[in-house]
């Protein structure tokens, strides 16, 4: 934007300081945006990547951003600071991702329930469990490898996708995301387990019968 | 002993290293006499590992750009927009 390095303007950014989320917040409930933009600035990537991953579509995420700083910039005043800034950043663009994904004309999820390991009354595996993991850590994630991954994560039910990307790719706690979702980490970690062994499955059928090299 | 549909549903807890130590040297006994477990858990730990791996890269500067001249033109138009 024109006013980035020009020092005015509604939206010119702050390039000194290194004021935290708090304090900018504090300066957003007065009405200063030079401090709705510094947050802007500082948490654009995050709310975008997080979208990303959740939607899979470049122009549902860039929407899901605007929407997510445009509720910030309406709604600063109900952030009451119990929760970090970035945990209710979180909330609202997980909301504004699962809202585009909601949107879309529902597609075929994978079925939770049924999609993980099978095991025999006694408690065997049922089936054989081939060992697939074997991956040299530095190389590159061939093109048809890395579909596979996507499209079994694409197929989660949003829910559960939204654990997924919050946890495994955001790196969050389970006690963050449980605060994110407004869920109990019993309940986080109960859909994270069952999310992890769907794709699993998903991924074995693949790997298993020779496709691409996990 | 403990069954292996054991040692899968306490699988997530005993990789972050949140079971009581008896319940963890249980599984740990499991795992050194189940080979099918022992894949499983592999492949477990594989899985979170590709989910990682396919994340997607960070927000394009083009983006960032456009984000910001939204809100500036936003904002300018319609303060407390």
């Amino acid at each position: 934007m024109g006013g980035q390095g020009e020092g005015s303007g509604p939206m010119a950014l702050t390039t000194g300081g290194h004021a935290g989320d708090a304090a900018l917040v504090q300066r957003l409930k007065r009405g200063d945006e030079e401090a709705f933009a510094a947050l802007l600035k500082r948490h654009q990537g995050k709310v975008y990547r997080l979208a990303m991953n959740i939607t899979r579509n470049a122009q549902d995420a860039e929407e899901a951003a605007q929407d997510v700083f445009l509720a910030v910039y309406r709604k600063i005043g109900d952030f009451d600071g119990r929760a970090a800034f970035s945990t209710w950043l979180y909330r609202i663009a997980t909301n504004a991702a699962l809202m585009k994904l909601r949107a879309r004309p529902a597609g075929q999820h994978l079925s939770i329930e049924d999609a993980g390991p099978a095991f025999a009354a006694d408690g065997h595996h049922a089936r054989p469990v081939a060992d697939w993991s074997e991956v040299p850590e530095d190389r590159l994630l061939a093109a048809e490898r890395r579909r596979v991954v996507q499209d079994a994560i694409a197929a989660l039910p949003p829910d559960y996708k939204a654990v997924v990307v919050l946890r495994d790719i955001e790196g969050l706690s389970n006690q963050e995301v449980a605060e994110v979702l407004g869920a109990t980490v019993l309940a986080v970690k109960s859909r994270l387990h069952r999310a992890r062994l769907a794709l699993r499955e998903r991924l074995a059928t693949t790997f298993e019968a020779g496709g691409p090299q996990a | 002993m403990r069954s292996c549909k054991e040692l899968v549903d306490l699988l997530a807890d005993y990789l972050e290293g949140q079971l009581p130590p008896e319940v963890a040297s249980d599984l740990d006994q499991h795992l050194a006499d189940c080979p099918p477990c022992l894949s499983f858990l592999k492949t477990y730990r594989t899985t979170t590992r590709l989910i990682r791996e396919v994340a997607c890269e960070d927000i394009p500067p083009e983006l960032e750009d456009r984000l910001l001249r939204f809100f500036h033109e936003r904002l300018k138009r319609a303060p407390g927009a």
